[in-house]
């Protein structure tokens, strides 16, 4: 309650700390407040596409900006492509190249380029574009997340063979040469271009760009693939996924993949939308610092994978969307003859006692930032007390958490990452990377193999080998793996989840019933 | 909402011009800008240390939990933030007396290009909710006054009670549930407005929020409407013009309404700046495209100068309403 005191003599200082303490207010209330297809081929060409996104009000066009909320996805899927798309049987469906060769020790590769596709300014896309764009990523001054991924290269060794080939010459040998370089997020823009051009190759071109508010984007007659059947997608950007569920239910957008889990049941009821869930591609994980007491002991690791209640975490936690995971990385590839682990509290307690670390306490720290996240550690923390064991649950401001990652000692975590993308940060000896700080001789000597090979049957023997070692010794518990829920609206068909994210990203299929 | 005004204070408060004071004039216009000025740069500084003692930096909140700590030193580099912070502020406060609000530190924008079309929005739909909560303000109070310790009053006053205790949040919440989602749905539950628009060409977007900012702002300000029309009625003159048999409704109209208005005048100023204030509440809850809905984003990033230019902005308003009030009470103090 405010009280304005204002009185002759005296009103300077009031007022000036009435309008400090409501801008304080303001600024406190402010911080209060960060695998199918939908059925049917039917519907006719064009028409505009209402997609809705959650996405931040400074976001940029800028196909690399460092701001990355969903509409940057979806609005980079609709004007730029990677050199290939990956698919869920491990291959790749080439998109701006078309076939990547190597020699025999893996140290050079070859990249060559599909011809006659244009930027959507009609100028040809060629091999300069390709090297430009990965100096970008490499150059550490660009603080680009992808630099991680592609790391492996050497700037210096990249170089133009003719327009539509590009060689990488590696300074030590990389088997997966293909798997990096095709990661959705390297995308190739028109050289010299600025980024609010968003000069691209994709199957739209932008039209307008309000940022935080809307993106729209034209098809682009141009382009090489097959060219879409929608006139016009018009990306529109909201707060929260509770206001995109709403714009839904309210049909004021067409589909979105960023909608509130706990409002499908309200949802499914509402006639005319309809829900489409993806194949599973995310594993929200509860760290455990493997290089501090009391997770420096593999019993003491072991006996809160024990605690925990599988069925339970993916019922209450997960709204029952996905399946049980089995406390190893990746998804549903190269899986490890594992038994799937069961929650047994006899034999958590033994461990723990075994350990000397029986009548646990410990803080576990979360930022709550995905669906479900909160509600696992409080099952952990009700579970372990039945043992004694006082997990105490602390939910942290996403700033304050991730300032201190790498620091938790017990703190969560999600992963959507392929094993392939996933395994350097957990062999890294930087801290943020490897957050948990879990330094396995055996599974880096497997790692190192893993990234010298380039036959794809040899890496998933070797994958199923570390999953196995990660479920034994590892230094994650993780419950679940969960699918992307998309709702659209019955009037659109084509719609597919994108691999492997599950996202809407693609909508050259996409027709809508006028 | 939970405001409360000293309209009396108010009023006293405002010294009277007469002619011994108008070669003051000057004078005073000069102090009060002084103390804008004092106002504002306080405020600058206060968001300034509360920004800094938010827990987290920029570059984490931006580069998530993959970045490596050479990629978050080198972006923290990149936007700055590795100068000292008073060189931080200082490059702040001498970029904003050339009238420069800066760039977002997130996305590299110019602050003035991402806000200019949200102030607007902001303004009008502030300026919406005001124009229906005076006269409305007015007639309910009038009439709670007329009816009172009445049922109509006595239910009028019950239910301003629950609005007033109840969070603006809640109440959108509500609203959106009963009219846009899940009883009637009859209205859009977010307000779409597209860019270059104005608020106005899409009315149907603007209801469910400025029918939580009305229903907020009317259970306040006729409250006080209310208790200076009891307060006429019951004086003096009116009681005379009541035996003298004068109607009602010139009792009502032309003798007890400019006297009850007067003490809810200043306080509507008042009530105006709150709006502001709270319609970063609002503005969220229904993705109303406006400097509230900014602000709340620029929050979560750490984003300084996005900060800065909106809480500015939002302080800017304030004062000018307050001298407002002011004025409003001087010129009914010497009427």
């Amino acid at each position: 309650m405010l009280s304005r005191l204002v009185g002759k003599g005296q009103r300077s200082r009031p007022r000036v700390l009435t309008a400090v303490v409501a801008s304080a207010m303001v600024v406190s209330l402010a911080a209060a407040c960060s695998g199918e297809s939908s059925e049917g081929s039917g519907g006719s060409s064009g028409g505009t596409l209402r997609v809705g996104v959650v996405a931040s009000t400074i976001s940029t066009l800028d196909a690399y900006s460092n701001l990355r909320s969903q509409d940057f996805y979806v609005r980079n899927a609709t004007m730029f492509e990677p050199l290939a798309h990956r698919t869920k049987d491990g291959g790749y469906q080439w998109a701006l190249a078309t076939g990547i060769t190597h020699n025999k020790d893996n140290t050079e590769w070859t990249v060559k380029l599909r011809p006659n596709v244009k930027f959507h300014d009609g100028t040809p896309f060629g091999a300069d574009d390709v090297i430009a764009v990965f100096q970008r990523v490499l150059d550490k001054k660009n603080a680009l997340i992808e630099r991680n991924y592609i790391d492996f290269m050497d700037p210096k060794g990249i170089e133009k063979v003719d327009d539509l080939t590009v060689r990488f010459k590696l300074p030590k040998p990389y088997g997966p040469f293909e798997f990096a370089v095709t990661n959705s997020n390297i995308i190739f823009y028109k050289k010299g271009s600025k980024p609010e051009q968003a000069m691209g190759t994709g199957p739209f071109s932008l039209v307008s760009f309000t940022a935080g508010r809307e993106t729209l984007v034209k098809r682009y007659d141009g382009y090489w693939g097959t060219k879409p059947k929608l006139d016009r997608v018009k990306i529109i950007s909201f707060k929260t996924a509770e206001a995109s569920t709403n714009a839904l239910i309210g049909r004021q957008i067409d589909a979105s993949s960023n909608i509130l889990q706990t409002s499908l049941p309200t949802i499914e009821k509402t006639p005319g939308l309809k829900v489409m869930k993806s194949d599973v591609n995310l594993k929200v994980s509860i760290g455990m610092r493997a290089d501090t007491p009391p997770f420096d002991d593999v019993r003491v690791r072991q006996a809160m994978r024990l605690i925990v209640n599988r069925k339970l975490a993916l019922t209450n936690a997960f709204d029952g969307l996905g399946e049980l995971a089995n406390d190893h990385s990746g998804f549903d590839r190269c899986l490890p003859a594992v038994p799937q682990r069961e929650q047994n509290l006899d034999q958590a307690k033994k461990l723990l006692a075994d350990a000397g670390k029986s009548n646990l306490t410990i803080d576990l720290r979360t930022a709550a930032n995905k669906p479900g996240m909160l509600q696992l550690v409080q099952i952990l923390a009700e579970e372990a007390k039945k043992i004694g064991v006082t997990i105490k649950v602390q939910k942290m401001e996403l700033g304050a958490y991730l300032e201190k990652w790498g620091e938790w000692p017990f703190y969560t975590g999600y992963d959507t990452r392929p094993y392939l993308e996933g395994v350097p940060e957990m062999i890294s000896g930087d801290a943020v990377l490897n957050h948990n700080h879990w330094d396995d001789a055996e599974f880096k000597s497997l790692a190192k193999k893993l990234y010298a090979t380039a036959d794809a049957q040899e890496q998933c023997e070797i994958q199923k080998q570390m999953k196995k070692i990660e479920h034994e010794r590892g230094a994650s518990i993780l419950t679940a793996t969960n699918p992307t829920v998309s709702v659209y609206s019955s009037k659109v068909s084509g719609l597919v989840p994108e691999f492997p994210s599950g996202n809407l990203y693609d909508f050259t299929k996409v027709s809508m019933d006028q | 909402m939970a405001i409360e005004t000293t309209t009396d204070n108010a009023v006293k408060a405002a010294p009277t011009p007469g002619p011994s004071q108008r070669s003051a004039l000057p004078w005073l216009i000069a102090r009060r800008a002084l103390t804008g000025l004092v106002t504002l740069w306080c405020v600058s500084v206060i968001v300034f240390v509360a920004t800094q003692a938010m827990p987290g930096d920029v570059a984490h909140i931006i580069l998530g939990p993959s970045a490596s700590a050479e990629q978050v030193a080198q972006l923290n580099q990149n936007l700055g933030l590795d100068q000292p912070l008073l060189s931080q502020y200082w490059n702040w406060l001498s970029s904003v007396l050339t009238g420069d609000m800066g760039d977002s530190l997130v996305s590299g924008q110019p602050v003035s290009e991402l806000l200019a079309e949200r102030i607007f929005n902001s303004a009008t739909l502030t300026a919406i909710a005001m124009v229906l909560i005076l006269p409305l303000s007015l007639l309910v109070g009038l009439l709670a006054a007329v009816f009172r310790d009445r049922l109509l009053d006595r239910s009028y006053l019950g239910t301003s009670l629950i609005v007033t205790a109840t969070p603006d949040f809640v109440i959108g919440s509500l609203v959106i549930a009963l009219f846009g989602t899940v009883v009637f749905k009859v209205l859009p539950p977010v307000s779409l407005i597209p860019p270059g628009d104005v608020p106005w060409e899409h009315p149907r977007q603007l209801v469910m929020p400025l029918a939580v900012m009305v229903l907020v702002g009317v259970t306040y300000l006729s409250r006080l409407v209310r208790v200076s029309f009891i307060d006429v009625l019951e004086s003096e003159y009116v009681q005379l013009a009541i035996i003298k048999g004068l109607p009602m409704r010139r009792i009502l109209f032309r003798h007890a309404l400019p006297n009850a208005l007067a003490p809810s005048i200043p306080a509507a100023s008042i009530m105006a700046a709150f709006t502001i204030a709270g319609s970063v509440v609002i503005e969220y809850l229904f993705a109303y495209p406006g400097i509230g809905s900014a602000l709340v984003d620029a929050v979560a990033g750490h984003d300084l100068p996005m900060i800065q230019a909106i809480i500015m902005l939002m302080a800017v308003a304030f004062f000018c309403f307050n001298q407002l009030a002011d004025v409003l009470g001087t010129l009914n103090k010497s009427r």
